[in-house]
């Protein structure tokens, strides 16, 4: 009897020791494209796209109260220019201020459209891994700031700057009105 | 600016004309809330705007402000989804929600037409400000070049003296 028992755990072993190996394979299938798929969706943006959108998303949140942009952290003044920090949370930057904050969101679309070029910001936002959510959340950030330069023409923001901020977002897809 | 000699000041854009307009001039379908305040930067109060653009196919007519409420985020939203809702524009709900950021949006029964409102809450909960910005598409057909249409109206007509 003894022998037969222990023969029939001998014969039952294989069978749970494939059992346990498939749960293990299977703890890793549910587990591994979720990085694959995220490393994927990286590998597909143009390199140095990453940096340039989290550049963007601070000059964003620097005229957005410097509140999160699509879930990036936001922009942080100085504590110690008390001037400054108004301006950035209360939205009270000069016309001119404006202009140069425009320009230098300007820039970053630009580079972000040419290093993607004729793909819209919501892909590139949507390869970088936000959620819908975010990246409505980003591109109204965009539509604000445009309403906010074009509030300002004539009064320290540039026709040109505002020109070339519609011309950008219409690149990336981003409707002004 | 365009030289000032026309009935009030506007600025050429590249696709159409930019209008600075008051308080009063403000669209009489989008409410303002009771203790909403025009935004106030270093360089004075900023004025809302009406821009039409041009193009080839619509006329689009965008009014847009930037204003501050003394209250938190969630008393101005409900401050305007109560006006809002008075004057017929069905809501679409948030477009978003971030910690002190969102976006409601509106439109319109009848017209092509949409509102949306940002509010952007301080660092310290004290104040909200709002961006209200108000579309309308026109839709355009060009007409008709005058050649082509009076070439249409006088071939039949030749065709009857011909007969």
């Amino acid at each position: 009897m003894r022998a037969n028992q222990s023969l029939k755990s001998i014969n039952y072993f294989p069978l749970f020791g494939v059992a346990g190996i498939a749960l293990i394979f299977l703890y890793i299938a549910l587990n591994a494209p979720q990085v694959t798929q995220s490393s994927a969706r990286q590998a597909q943006l143009a390199s140095g796209t990453e940096g340039l959108l989290k550049q963007t998303a601070l000059h964003l949140s620097k005229m957005e109260g410097g509140a999160s942009v699509g879930g990036f952290p936001g922009f942080e003044p100085p504590d110690d220019d008390e001037r400054y920090k108004r301006k950035v949370e209360k939205s009270t930057a000069s016309g001119e201020e404006v202009n140069t904050w425009v320009k230098e969101i300007n820039n970053f679309l630009r580079q972000i459209a040419n290093k993607n070029p004729g793909v819209t910001l919501e892909k590139i936002l949507e390869k970088q891994g936000l959620t819908s959510e975010q990246i409505t959340s980003f591109s109204n950030a965009l539509k604000d700031v445009h309403l906010n330069a074009s509030t300002r023409v004539g009064y320290g923001v540039q026709e040109s700057t505002a020109k070339t901020l519609e011309e950008l977002m219409r690149l990336l897809g981003v409707g002004t009105w | 600016m365009v030289k000032q000699f026309g009935l009030r000041p506007f600025h050429r854009m590249h696709d159409g004309i930019l209008i600075h307009i008051t308080l009063d001039e403000w669209p009489a379908d989008v409410p303002l809330p009771e203790g909403i305040k025009l935004l106030e930067t270093d360089d004075g109060v900023v004025h809302p705007f009406w821009r039409i653009v041009l193009e080839p196919n619509r006329t689009i007519e965008a009014i847009g402000g930037m204003f501050r409420m003394n209250c938190s985020l969630d008393a101005t939203s409900k401050k305007f989804e109560h006006v809002m809702q008075n004057v017929g524009w069905k809501s679409n709900g948030m477009l978003f929600q971030e910690e002190r950021r969102t976006t409601f949006r509106y439109t319109h029964s009848v017209e092509d037409a949409y509102v949306e409102v940002s509010l952007l809450q301080s660092k310290d909960l004290e104040t909200t400000r709002v961006t209200i910005r108000r579309v309308v598409k026109h839709p355009y057909a060009p007409p008709i070049a005058e050649e082509e249409s009076v070439e249409e109206n006088v071939e039949p007509a030749l065709e009857e003296v011909a007969k």
